[in-house]
């Protein structure tokens, strides 16, 4: 199937004496190189108060220090570009390049890992903060649905949960961010033991090593953080939510909590999903668009974490209630776990897995970012293989026991609607 | 120890593979990129029409056509087709641009042939049943009435729009609108497919791991025998430009937006100009990139917005230079202020020695990058054929940017457009955009509706 001259790249590992883990992936097809770094913290580990915190401080990784007052005007200098994602449990921070550029964004990496609090402001945060907010009215506020996204994670996770805010933050909590928030937060999470980096592309193994060695070593080791303890939870804290939103359409979303990435069940849930939702044969989107004109679109997922939600979503076809949809996803879903699912069924989207992971080999910038997830989530460096052994693994009865799992019992399933606002149904510029 | 920052040693000159050119039985042609990487295969089978072709009452119907493709096709139903194409694990998609369309396949080598099947079935025996193609519309309604949601969709729609005019096919979305689409009946989508997808205007774009002479045979076995009536090349479509463009405001009202959309559109260069590759060269430190004056402005020192940017817009008959962002909206007007200074000093060419290093290496960088994956090598060679460009276009302008300079790349920032010449569409809360943007001396604006359409 998957080439064996591409599978698994060979890897390098090694720990620096401050405990920073680091892999290297050799790759030479283009001559580009990536430097993809994963720390241990993430919006599960905010304080209260502080939510949107781990995603701030992200922003202000790339405020510079005063070795390198500015990171992206010397990395554009040598085409290089780079970027970071904060989520619930982990930020990663991710830096693409010509070959020549290696050394050049190892000393850049290094040395704000070194400096950052030194060159810490005011103005910086200040700035951060309102482009940060901006983040938050564009990618939510002033989107439709957005204020799903808001809502729904104080809707499934109890209010003690390191999960029950979304990742973003609240207004109130961003605004109140300080410098000494900062200088904490750094000394805390930031620490060698508690990040992982990833080399990858057009690099000779031996003079990577030496140059991570050079610049990343003078990092001062400090004690590794507790890890912050991510429940898997079983029922939802609430059991209906309605929010108003300025949109066309009605929209119906059925959430459940699922088990975590990489554990048992995790594969199984992918492939359901695809059952479920993926091609126009697929039992969902032939039931509600094709069989019954029910819905304009259907689509699930397992959205997998160290704690995991299994989610369908579906829009209404004018006329049809959200009512309708969600009784007729839960007489599918009943149906499979009444009268199973077909061997035919089950393995007609593993191809479709295995092409997808043959794509993602495709860029080392995705490929290196895979590889760090799979150290993360699964302890190990078999990456692509030993994550695609999980599909080649999974099993009909596997599948049928999580989906009797989660579908049997109603009070495990919380269903969010968000309806349009009256008078936003038709155009009302002027 | 202090370590400073390290030399940058020079990059490499990189020149991509040029595909190899072969022609069918029939005379089709057929560009082809043996890569032996991966067992993947990616073929695209573009179309020399596409949704500029409609008609102002007909708006959307090429792309209908397109999606009823894989509706119903050889007596097999949406649903078998769709089985098959899944256990394949293939890709088989079909897209419409308004200068073309295009039908796109990709899947693991082991499965191709019986992909090239599908694609054969959808692209040669669509059935057209009209009950599919009523639950179609129905379905493509609802998500053109979803669209109006979209702050930036529904800014686009009415900077085309204005920007064009009502008679220009650019003017009009290729989805179409609600009510053209809801006016369709199935005659008039099948004729539309018999135009669009006949083989006669079509083209072959592959990159995989099969070896270039059995790769001919597979499509030439399939595709060979089509009767090719016309080239390729005579399509009679020439440049038409927007009616003369002139300085105007544009508001989209949608009360109660917590940002302004701000989407500035003026004249570009047409898909077969020469000079494509320098304004886009130009492009990258003007709004192309994180250090770009744009960013750097609005967003890096004035926190207006989470970012700004700008892009050279090339099709067949004309092309758009755009420049965009959502800002907070109690600065729209600040913000404006702001991409006015900057496009105003654009023509200037006053681009630093700094400045052009940058957009250099940051060109050379991309162009490697964009031939990781074979979607992206596919982008650049069938673009480089449909829009009439020799074969070593890019490779040519990579090798020439070793001796570029200062000089000529201000020069060729001095042939962008005037602000003049720009009409400006802000989409969110028109009370305080009115407020916002008192006193910046622009003419009275005019309003448009949700799908950009104007109104008294």
């Amino acid at each position: 199937m998957v080439s064996q001259q591409r599978e698994n790249l060979e890897n390098v590992h090694f720990t620096l004496d401050n405990g920073l883990n680091v892999y290297l992936l050799r790759d030479n097809a283009l001559p580009i190189v990536t430097v993809n770094l994963w720390v241990n913290v993430g919006s599960k580990d905010e304080r209260a108060g502080r939510t949107g915190f781990a995603h701030l401080f992200e922003h202000l990784m790339f405020m510079g220090t005063e070795s390198v007052p500015d990171i992206d005007m010397i990395l554009e200098r040598g085409g290089g570009s780079n970027n970071a994602s904060t989520r619930e449990d982990v930020t990663n921070y991710y830096t693409v390049g010509p070959e020549n550029m290696l050394e050049t964004i190892l000393y850049i990496e290094s040395d704000r890992l070194c400096h950052l609090p030194e060159a810490m402001t005011q103005e910086k945060l200040d700035r951060q903060r309102d482009v940060v907010l901006n983040e938050r009215r564009q990618t939510l506020e002033n989107q439709p649905y957005g204020k799903l996204w808001l809502a729904l994670p104080s809707a499934i996770y109890p209010e003690t949960h390191p999960y029950s805010h979304p990742v973003i933050g609240s207004v109130e909590d961003i605004t109140a961010a300080t410098v000494d928030d900062v200088i904490s937060f750094f000394n805390t999470y930031y620490v060698p033991s508690n990040m992982t980096l990833v080399l990858g592309g057009d690099i000779e193994p031996t003079r990577a090593r030496a140059l991570v060695e050079k610049y990343f070593s003078r990092i001062p080791g400090r004690v590794k953080p507790e890890g912050t303890e991510v429940p898997r939870e079983t029922y939802p804290r609430e059991r209906r939510v309605r929010i108003e939103d300025n949109v066309q359409t009605a929209r119906l979303t059925m959430v459940w909590h699922s088990p975590s990435f990489m554990q048992d069940g995790d594969a199984e849930l992918d492939i359901l999903s695809n059952i479920l939702c993926k091609g126009k044969n697929s039992r969902l989107v032939n039931r509600l668009v094709y069989e019954k004109s029910l819905a304009s679109n259907v689509s699930c997922g397992q959205m997998s974490g160290l704690a995991s939600m299994f989610m369908i979503d579906a829009l209404p076809l004018p006329g049809v209630s959200v009512e309708t949809l969600e009784d007729e996803i839960l007489s599918e879903l009943n149906a499979i776990v009444r009268d199973g699912i077909s061997e035919e069924e089950f393995n007609r989207t593993k191809n479709s897995i295995e092409t997808a992971f043959v794509k993602q080999l495709q860029s080392i910038e995705a490929r290196a970012d895979s590889f760090n997830s799979h150290v993360y989530y699964a302890h190990s460096t078999d990456f692509p293989s030993g994550d695609l052994e999980r599909y080649r693994r999974a099993s009909v009865s596997g599948l049928m026991r999580v989906a009797g799992e989660l579908f049997t019992d109603d009070s495990r399933r919380c269903t969010l609607v968000v309806d349009p606002k009256i008078g936003d149904r038709k155009d009302e510029a002027r | 120890m202090e370590l400073s920052l390290p030399e940058i040693p020079p990059a490499k000159l990189f020149q991509h593979v040029l595909p190899r050119e072969m022609v069918l039985d029939n005379g089709m042609t057929l560009w082809y990129v043996y890569s032996p990487v991966l067992p993947l295969v990616t073929l695209r089978v573009a179309f020399d029409e596409g949704a500029s072709g409609d008609g102002a009452d007909k708006s959307g119907c090429t792309s209908m056509a397109a999606a009823m493709l894989k509706e119903g096709a050889a007596g097999k139903t949406a649903q078998q087709l769709s089985d098959e194409i899944e256990n394949l694990g293939a890709s088989l998609d079909v897209s419409v641009n308004q200068d073309g369309s295009s039908i796109y396949l990709q899947s693991l080598t082991q499965f191709f042939e019986r992909g090239l099947d599908l694609l054969s079935e959808i692209w040669l025996r669509p059935d057209f049943e009209p009950s599919s193609f009523e639950r179609l519309r129905k379905i493509v309604v609802s998500r053109l009435s979803q669209r109006k949601d979209a702050p930036q969709s529904v800014a686009r729609l009415a900077s085309d729009r204005m920007f064009y005019g009502p008679e220009h096919p650019y003017g009009r979305p290729v989805d179409g609108y609600e009510d053209t689409v809801g006016g369709l009946d199935i005659s008039d989508v099948r004729a539309r497919y018999e135009r669009v997808f006949d083989p006669s205007g079509a083209a072959f774009f592959a990159v995989g791991n099969i070896e270039p002479e059995s790769f001919r045979e597979l499509l030439n076995a399939r595709f060979g025998g089509l009767e090719v009536r016309r080239s390729v090349r005579d399509a009679s479509q020439t440049e038409r430009s927007a009616s003369k463009p002139e300085l105007r405001v544009v508001i989209v009202d949608k009360p109660d937006a917590p940002q302004t959309v701000i989407r500035i559109v003026q004249p570009g260069l047409s898909s077969r100009s020469q000079k494509t590759l320098s304004w886009q060269f130009v492009n990258i430190p003007f709004g192309d990139s994180f250090t770009s004056r744009l960013m750097q402005n609005i967003r890096e020192d004035k926190g207006y917005s989470y970012g700004a940017g700008s892009a050279v817009v090339s099709q067949k008959l004309a092309g758009l230079f755009v420049s965009s962002s959502a800002v907070d909206s109690r600065v729209t007007g600040p913000a404006l202020k702001e991409f006015m200074n900057e496009l105003g000093r654009l023509p200037k060419g006053d681009f630093s020695q700094e400045e052009f290093e940058r957009a250099r290496e940051t060109w050379k960088s991309e162009f490697v990058q964009s031939f990781e994956t074979q979607s992206g090598v596919l982008a650049t060679i069938s673009n480089l054929y449909v829009n009439g460009k020799p074969l070593d276009y890019v490779n040519g302008f990579a090798r020439g940017l070793e001796s570029y300079t200062l000089e000529r790349f201000n020069e060729v920032a001095r042939e962008f457009p005037s602000f003049e010449e720009a009409t400006i569409v802000l989409v969110g809360d028109r009370e305080i955009i009115l407020d916002q943007i008192a006193g910046l001396g622009l003419p009275a604006p005019v309003y448009c509706d949700l799908e950009g359409r104007p109104v008294p």
